[in-house]
């Protein structure tokens, strides 16, 4: 009974959770979107390179790094 | 990660095999090793981190002394550590095997491997994904020795800080930014090329010389902090070896304390330092402008008096007087005559609200100034006079300190003597190291200066030329991106920092009988414990040491991100399990097991390793229902008991012996607790 309403109450602290998140990211103007965006994906390609075995080497990195910028439009 | 096995070969006091699991239910997430002094819980805690890093604690002592040393006898030159884990560095977890063997000469190797299906296949680079697992600036905070817990410094020097930002998963933004700040100058490069303007071709050749530079002083600078901790770990090592020898013990506590209560008095200094800049930067102008503006409310009233500044009377009773056709004479003043026409002139100097409003405005700014000027001095004396104070209160204590040392350099004893003068020695050596970190760090600041400079006159001589505008968007795009990087990491280390001030305070309104709070410095990640009065309290006391294990669990929940759903998309979450040797025995007894309780919950699985001085009931209450697995760490000795004691434990209702005599050898085995 104590974990079905730990359980619940978790859910419902994920649930206002998510909405305060979405609610924020609808008040962000469209720039701050866009560059938050980027950031995340620019991020994600950064763990991808120093990943353990596919590490890159520093100057490979900042090549991809400036590709990927430049067919970013913003 | 979570630990599953770990298997000792010949490893310090454990001679030949043995196979210990770990409990890894999240129910039962606590493990419990049970040992007296002596019996290998701190061997235990290094062969886990040994394993995992190739180093070991700080208060590892003999780390050349690795093969055990019945085993030595018997011919057997190597030992290994072999360590169990599941781990999700990406595509789902996994299972691994570390297996790291070394031998007395410091030859080590170290293997990972991946198991799938019982099948086994070596990790190319298994080092690295042991630092992926488990990054080099955490070790220190989930394989914790505990009984150094008094050692542990949260005064927020460089080096807690940058262990702290690692903690808190921002090593891969860093990075990051790094290797954006590469491509800026790479772009920026391309851009100094295609304007072929000698001017920008200098400063851009000073700013890429700069750029060489700067890796080599930071390089420097690392080094020296490695030197650093290095020579204090050794110090910390020698003055607890005085600690422990009945001689010197006391005056080496006395002498501890006063130390605490030097450093307490010189932060306190600086503070007040600090706080008389700001009052004289804050101060300053009113005291220059204050002459001036007596000056100016001198010609505010004369020009009142003369009437030159409106204000005997108002626009609104020009205007009643119109109306009414009436002066406030009794005399009356009929429209469109002669006296009508005087009395509507009046109106060119009467005053209006918004005037008088404005008017009242400047002679408020007057005031402050005034009050502000005469308030300085009085300011500046009180913290004149309290800096004072802290320096004669530092001079005492740094006389009764001085005393103290020459106190225990005579005692006549040799081990003594031979630990004072090492002291010394590397008092000696961890100075200048501290004077050469802090002329590297000057050097790499005046380094960054004149790029911030040069920076500056590149962007504005750029403006007025010609340049490639392709390379130009390209080169304000990645600007833009890091500065945005910045201003996010930057707010979310704010964040990371409130939180973990919540919930550490969170455990201490939990646990603590008192009223006290924590605070960490946004600047320099300076942890305090403040009492009602929002006074410091000193972090050797009881109250102190709650807040170093509050810390600790809070840091491997915050890691884990267990407490960080509101810190996002720039940190990495770090899942470890958090490794205590000997906790508990630093503590009061009231807080033992509130504190034991709190590390259970915050981790994700806690290995304990504790003494039966430390297994009171109350800690025993506290974990009973979390723990999963127990094992015995018996201590055999080979000669007869003689009047030699048998320590005993008691685990759920049953005692057990933790030592024995008249055994083969001289050895450490474990025994599960069923």
């Amino acid at each position: 009974m104590q974990d079905f309403e730990k359980d619940n109450v978790e859910d419902l602290v994920r649930q206002l959770s998510e909405e305060v998140d979405s609610e924020h990211e609808s008040s962000l103007d469209e720039d701050h979107r866009k560059l938050t965006d980027i950031a995340r994906r620019l991020l994600m390609l950064e763990r991808d390179m120093t990943l353990v075995g596919t590490q890159a080497s520093q100057s490979s990195r900042v090549d991809r790094l400036r590709d990927f910028i430049e067919k970013e439009g913003f | 990660m979570l630990l599953l096995s770990l298997e000792l070969v010949d490893f310090r006091s454990f001679y030949g095999d043995h196979l210990l699991k770990f409990s890894s239910d999240s129910d039962r997430r606590v493990t419990i090793f049970y040992g007296e002094n002596g019996a290998g819980k701190t061997n235990l805690l290094n062969a886990i981190h040994w394993c995992l890093t190739g180093k070991f604690t700080p208060r590892f002592r003999e780390p050349g002394a690795l093969v055990n040393k019945q085993a030595v006898e018997e011919g057997r030159r190597a030992c290994s550590v072999e360590l169990t884990f599941v781990d999700d560095v990406g595509g789902g977890p996994k299972e691994y095997r570390v297996r790291r063997t070394g031998s007395n000469d410091k030859q080590t190797s170290c293997e990972v491997f991946e198991i799938e299906n019982v099948n086994s296949k070596t990790v190319p680079k298994g080092e690295a994904l042991l630092r992926r697992v488990i990054p080099s600036g955490l070790v220190s905070w989930f394989f914790f020795d505990a009984e150094a817990i008094g050692a542990l410094e949260l005064s927020g020097s460089e080096s807690f800080r940058q262990d702290l930002r690692k903690t808190l998963g921002f090593e891969l933004v860093d990075t990051l930014l790094d290797d954006l700040k590469a491509v800026k100058a790479k772009r920026q490069r391309e851009v100094t090329a295609s304007a072929n303007d000698k001017e920008l071709g200098e400063i851009q050749y000073e700013i890429d010389n700069l750029d060489r530079v700067l890796p080599t002083h930071q390089q420097e600078l690392i080094k020296l902090n490695e030197q650093y901790s290095k020579a204090k770990n050794e110090y910390d090592n020698v003055r607890s070896q005085l600690e422990g020898l009945p001689q010197s013990r006391e005056l080496e506590q006395q002498r501890t304390k006063l130390e605490r209560q030097i450093s307490d008095q010189r932060n306190n200094k600086r503070v007040a330092e600090q706080r008389a800049a700001q009052t004289i930067g804050a101060s300053a102008p009113a005291m220059l402008i204050a002459d001036l503006t007596s000056n100016l409310e001198q010609v505010l009233q004369q020009q009142e008096v003369t009437g030159k500044l409106p204000s005997p009377y108002s626009d609104q009773l020009v205007k009643d007087i119109l109306d009414s056709e009436s002066c406030i004479c009794g005399r009356p003043v009929p429209p469109d005559t002669e006296y009508a026409t005087k009395i509507k002139d009046l109106m060119k100097f009467a005053s209006t609200g918004e005037l008088n409003q404005r008017i009242a405005s400047v002679r408020y700014l007057i005031r402050d100034i005034e009050r502000e000027s005469e308030n300085f001095p009085i300011s500046i004396t009180k913290l004149r006079s309290s800096i004072g104070e802290m320096d004669v209160n530092i001079g005492r204590l740094e006389d009764d300190k001085k005393s103290i040392d020459r106190q225990l350099a005579n005692i006549d004893v040799a081990a003594i003597k031979a630990l004072e003068l090492k002291r010394t020695k590397l008092e000696d050596e961890w100075e200048k190291l501290n004077r050469k970190i802090g002329a590297q760090e000057k050097q790499i600041e005046e380094c960054n200066r004149k790029k911030d400079m040069l920076q500056q006159r590149y962007d504005s001589v750029s403006k007025r030329l010609v340049v490639n505008q392709r390379f130009k968007k390209e080169l304000d795009k990645t600007t833009r991106l890091i500065t945005f990087i910045e201003a996010s990491l930057h707010a979310q280390e704010r964040q990371s920092l409130h939180i973990l001030a919540i919930e550490l305070n969170r455990v201490l309104e939990r646990y603590l009988t008192k009223h006290y709070t924590a605070k960490i410095d946004p600047q320099t990640y300076a942890v305090h414990l403040l009492d009602e009065q929002n006074r410091k309290v000193g972090h050797s006391t009881g109250e102190g040491q709650v807040l170093k294990f509050a810390f600790i669990a809070t840091i491997v929940a915050l890691a884990a991100k267990k407490t960080q759903q509101k810190v996002q998309w720039l940190a990495e979450p770090t899942i470890a399990p958090l490794v205590l040797d000997a906790p508990f025995s630093a503590l009061d007894t009231e807080y033992q097991a509130a504190v034991a309780e709190n590390l259970a919950l915050q981790a994700t699985q806690l290995v304990l390793m504790i003494s039966s001085a430390a297994w009171g009931q109350r800690v025993a209450a506290a974990l009973d229902s979390l723990v999963g697995t127990r094992y015995l760490i018996i201590s055999k000795e080979p000669g007869p008991r003689g009047l030699k004691p048998i320590k005993r434990i008691e685990i759920l209702g049953t005692e057990y012996d933790l030592n024995e005599f008249d055994t083969e050898r001289a050895e450490s085995c474990f025994v599960e607790v069923q």
